[in-house]
């Protein structure tokens, strides 16, 4: 009876911790530990539906450790995974190997199918149910594989995000740089013209050389995430048009980098800035949605 | 360690936690109130894990908009509270409203800062999931944690929207909010939230729990 209960009542923390999506002012949200509460109740009901809790009770022949304490673990061990991400990645780690063993042993189980056999386990197994015992055992392993690749993936992705709204910013001030270039030599010589990035230019604000713009800090700071971001910054040839092409370069393996997406912009002397959202390091096409304009005036 | 090298008193434990039987530790009649606490006890954090139940009590707000010509910038102010006493890892997500004439932003940025409102302690990374940007922010045992969000938005018309609806997530009403409007060479030409304020438009609410968004309209001033 207890069995039951606690069997019930671990499928309903999962039907019922199914996130719901409800667009409000930065409302609660799914968190980065729910990974190691979801683990748990999904091999749960993915051993009950394969048959193999019917293989566990027959094959169990000394005493069972008590639920209880099974419980209580489990539950404090959540409780600190909630606290902080990193206890959140080892908790998680450690229920998926509690789920991958399940799963191989079910697997294991599957395929002992040999009706002929006088072997204990076989005949506790029996024919007829390895199909649902292989199937439930692949669908644990990759559940409990998939979530902790979620859990890696966001815990890894940390400085790529942390950078995208720098990088946006740091754009804008780039363009209305070379904006404000154009507009000097407009002034001096009548036409618009925009300077090449390796040309050191006196009394100007910033000046590129190698791979450091200096001392402007923000043209610094769009090479100092070149390792998260890729940079083309290109004058046309008759210097009256720039283009500027910055895209993500780290993404996660897959399948998770279709989880996660970042933006890859495009800018030109048009001062429209231009982004896309990516899965993958591709640039920005020129003619992708405008979502703002730089003006100098 | 083999359990001889453990000292006796560790042995001991070591052997009754082993041991510990439901049958043995509690009565019959408890057993499966006992059973049936822990399983509702499982059942709520998931429930919490899920951001369906938040962890900790979303307070107050003040909510800046700086509006331009053809574009608005929203600077948030948020302040979380934690009851319970260890630290907590709330989840949150920022939605944008659903309008033709308001294009979601690239980026957005989020801080956790510090009480005054003017230090940033720390960049919270946002991972933007399915076209929405999700972040979460450590809350102290008790305390109190102030997190900026910033971004800007083209806007096609002149005319903007604030999501206010949906305080519901948070289970109680916001106990105060403080709503601004700073015009940048345009004229505030209606909100459907009454405003006061000359220069900057505001309108402010106690135990706030909006049933509508907030949405204003401008025109751009003649030069």
């Amino acid at each position: 009876m207890t069995r039951n209960i606690f069997k019930i009542g671990i499928i309903g923390a999962f039907v019922f911790g199914f996130p719901f999506c409800i667009f409000a002012n930065s409302p609660p949200a799914l968190q980065s530990f729910f990974g190691s509460i979801l683990i748990l109740p999904l091999m749960v009901l993915l051993t009950a539906l394969g048959g193999g809790y019917a293989v566990i009770r027959r094959l169990k022949k000394k005493k069972e450790s008590s639920l209880l304490r099974k419980i209580i673990i489990s539950v404090v061990l959540i409780f600190i995974s909630g606290i902080f991400e990193g206890t959140s990645l080892l908790v998680t780690l450690a229920f998926s190997a509690i789920a991958v063993k399940r799963g191989i042993r079910m697997i294991f189980w599957g395929g002992r199918s040999n009706p002929n056999s006088q072997k204990e386990l076989d005949i506790i197994v029996g024919k007829g149910k390895s199909i649902r015992l292989i199937t439930c055992g692949l669908l644990i392993i990759i559940m409990a594989i998939g979530i902790v690749g979620l859990n890696i993936v966001f815990v890894g992705q940390r400085r790529q995000s942390n950078s995208t709204s720098i990088i946006e910013n740091d754009l804008r001030e780039l363009v209305k740089y070379q904006l404000k270039v154009g507009e000097v030599h407009r002034e001096k010589s009548g036409v618009v013209l925009y300077e090449e990035p390796d040309t050191r230019n006196e009394g100007g604000p910033y000046i590129f050389k190698g791979n450091y713009f200096f001392p402007g800090e923000r043209f610094w700071r769009i090479r100092h995430w070149s390792e998260y971001w890729g940079i083309e910054f290109t004058i046309g040839k008759d210097g009256k048009a720039f283009e500027i092409f910055i895209w993500p370069k780290r993404f996660p393996l897959f399948p998770y980098n279709y989880l996660i997406s970042y933006p890859s912009f495009f800018a030109d002397q048009t001062g429209n800035l231009r982004y896309i959202r990516v899965h993958s390091p591709i640039r920005c096409p020129r003619d992708a949605p405008i979502f703002d304009r730089v003006k100098i005036k | 360690m083999s359990e001889n090298q453990y000292p006796k008193s560790m042995n001991t434990f070591l052997k009754k936690f082993k041991s510990l039987k439901v049958g043995t530790l509690v009565p019959g009649f408890l057993r499966s109130s006992l059973l049936i606490l822990l399983i509702t006890v499982f059942t709520i954090m998931g429930l919490m894990a899920a951001g369906i139940i938040p962890y900790a009590k979303f307070t107050r707000e003040i909510i800046e908009i700086t509006i331009y010509p053809k574009a608005i910038e929203v600077n948030g102010l948020y302040v979380y509270e934690n009851p319970f006493p260890v630290t907590v890892l709330q989840g949150l997500r920022i939605p944008f409203p659903d309008s033709p004439f308001q294009i979601p932003p690239a980026t957005v940025q989020v801080s956790e800062i510090d009480n005054t409102g003017n230090s940033i302690i720390r960049r919270l990374p946002v991972n933007w999931i399915g076209g929405i940007p999700y972040f979460s922010t450590r809350i102290p045992s008790n305390g109190t944690t102030y997190v900026r969000v910033t971004f800007r938005q083209r806007t096609t018309e002149n005319k903007g929207i604030y999501l206010l609806k949906t305080t519901a997530p948070w289970i109680r009403p916001l106990e105060h909010g403080m709503y601004i409007l700073k015009p940048k060479n345009i004229k505030i030409t209606g909100s459907n939230y009454p405003l006061k304020g000359k220069d900057e438009l505001y309108f402010e609410r106690k135990e706030f729990y909006p049933l509508k968004n907030w949405i204003f309209s401008w025109e751009a001033k003649k030069q």
